[in-house]
């Protein structure tokens, strides 16, 4: 799969065909479009089946000034679950103010069909693009033939009853509702993080964690304990995760992200870890004291040896 | 289920196998009698309820523990013509039995089509719906891949959900009505193993507080002809699988002496 970073890199191809959107998670609803874009793609005897994404995301960019949303993978992450997709080629364009107020038409026709080449088009049920979201499935599909490419809308994918959007598993990881995330994900949440020095206060209690620091804009999933595996250097551990303000140890600390390493030993300062996030525990607790917070911590990973033996 | 109280210490988690059981008995003794316990699997025999084997196992370590009342407990309660796996947890470690309560069940399923009965099962008398029975095997696997996902399953009436303090099955035997409530279940994996017909055999993964006669019920709907449950066998909760298991008789020998 080709990355292209910028518009202004991207070739013309006259046998594209281009589906676009912000794709976050590459849940199963995205998996399900994309599939329909490969298809068509041999259907139509094309060559090159591009997906057009934007860099940040929209909502990160628009809503700067109020709260901005958390997604569920990093461009990083979301190219390397697009790589097994079958996608040809994925376009990046930066996503700015300026960007924003560009009408779907100018960029429809002139982006999309005159700069690519684009001979058919697949979009998802909800999807919309370009100014104040106009450009959506119906107004392509009416504006397709006089610019004589086919525009295909592919309904919501629906499993258990729930119509799988990126939305819907932000708020379940938000309730710390895992196993319908993953339903709607098609796996384990995870997230990667870097090991930053913390206050050293679990190796005291003989638990020492590894603080991670989590990309800007990735979801932290809720506040509590997991039972996670742990991807380091190409080998995997178990572990117990804790994210939470630390209530036992500080009065409205900031959220931490701290995971213990089952049968590890070594120094994990600035690696890597990836973490995947397999079952919630439990909610966070105030616990009366050290003494305390250490035995529900040997609570917490004999749950853990349980869960992943 | 836990049957007494003890204030235990903090468990360090020690899951008794048939390996550990069999291979190193003095400390796999001293482990179960300890204050932190520990958790053990067991095959549960035919014919016997889940508290049976509790209480087996309450009855054998009465006489070695230094408390009066050892806390034992187990994790998801198999019906009493089921077998398989149950794990047990003794003393501190009872305190993890939430956590064994919350994972996955495996379950080997045989079913035979063409009868229905009010428990779903065999534990209540079977009417013939049907000695004609002409489905084809890719109508089965379709229909049990149908399974797969979450669902709002209704229980059978004869469970021991309580209603007003009182499980369900008394009203129920007593032909008194019952209106169940749904719960959200959901079915990992669906596996055809065989057909024999009327009898089909296949092996389900599903969430905690799944009901197999329900599923089962649900499936002899779907066909049609009716199905009850012949036999069921849990072969494994989370990763640890019935294969692993010790014997009542294990547990005898080991705290007989």
């Amino acid at each position: 799969m080709k990355i292209i970073w910028g518009l202004e890199n991207a070739t013309h191809d006259p046998r594209t065909i281009v589906t676009l959107g912000s794709y976050d998670g590459v849940h199963l609803g995205h998996r399900e479009i994309i599939q329909r874009l490969c298809t068509k793609k041999r259907e139509l005897g094309l060559s090159r089946a591009v997906l057009l994404t934007f860099h940040p995301h929209p909502q990160q960019v628009l809503r700067r000034h109020n709260s901005s949303v958390a997604l569920l993978t990093t461009m990083d992450e979301r190219l390397k679950l697009l790589a097994t997709t079958g996608i040809d080629e994925v376009i990046i364009i930066e996503f700015t103010e300026q960007f924003s107020k560009t009408s779907y038409l100018d960029f429809f026709r002139d982006t999309i069909v005159t700069r690519l080449g684009t001979k058919a088009m697949v979009v998802g049920f909800n999807h919309a693009f370009g100014k104040d979201r106009q450009g959506d499935a119906m107004r392509l599909k009416s504006l397709a033939p006089q610019l004589g490419v086919d525009v295909e809308e592919v309904p919501p994918l629906i499993v258990d009853g729930i119509s799988v959007s990126s939305t819907k598993i932000r708020h379940a990881l938000e309730d710390g509702k895992l196993p319908e995330a993953a339903g709607l994900l098609g796996r384990n949440y995870s997230f990667s993080g870097v090991v930053v020095r913390g206050e050293q206060l679990g190796r005291t209690i003989g638990y020492p964690t590894a603080n991670l620091e989590i990309p800007v804009g990735k979801l932290i999933p809720a506040d509590g304990v997991y039972a996670v595996t742990v991807g380091l250097d190409g080998v995997s551990y178990n572990g117990a995760l804790s994210i939470g303000n630390r209530p036992t140890v500080v009065d409205g600390g900031k959220q931490t992200v701290e995971v213990y390493l089952l049968d590890f030993e070594g120094d994990l300062y600035s690696k890597e870890l990836a973490v995947e996030c397999v079952a919630y525990i439990r909610a966070q607790e105030t616990l009366n004291g050290l003494d305390r917070l250490k035995a529900k911590i040997a609570e917490d990973v004999a749950r853990v040896r349980i869960l992943l033996p | 289920m836990l049957l007494e109280l003890e204030d235990s210490p903090t468990p360090i988690v020690a899951v008794l196998n048939k390996h550990a059981l069999l291979s190193d008995p003095p400390s796999a003794r001293a482990q179960l009698l300890s204050p932190e316990g520990a958790v053990i699997l067991v095959n549960k025999p035919y014919g016997e309820t889940s508290f049976f084997v509790v209480s087996v196992l309450r009855r054998l370590l009465r006489p070695h523990v230094d408390v009066k009342r050892a806390k034992v407990g187990h994790a998801g309660t198999l019906d009493p013509l089921a077998t398989g796996l149950l794990i047990l947890a003794t003393r501190g470690c009872t305190k993890l039995l939430g956590t064994l309560t919350e994972m996955n069940k495996s379950y080997r399923i045989r079913i035979r089509l063409g009868l229905i009965s009010p428990s779903y099962d065999l534990e209540t008398p079977i009417e013939v719906i049907t000695n004609t029975i002409d489905i084809s095997r890719e109508q089965i696997e379709s229909e049990l891949q149908s399974l797969l996902g979450f669902q709002d399953q209704m229980p059978p009436i004869y469970s021991a959900i309580k209603q007003q303090g009182k499980p369900v099955y008394l009203k129920a035997r007593k032909g008194e009505a019952v209106t169940m409530q749904t719960r959200r279940i959901f079915v990992e994996k669906a596996e055809l193993l065989s057909v024999d017909l009327p009898f089909v055999e296949f092996r389900i993964v599903c969430s905690k507080g799944t009901y197999v006669r329900s599923l089962v019920h649900d499936l002899g709907e779907q066909f049609g002809t009716g199905a009850v449950l012949t036999d069921l066998e849990r072969d494994a909760i989370g990763a640890w699988r019935v294969v692993d298991a010790v014997q009542i008789d294990d547990l005898k020998t080991l705290l007989a002496i």
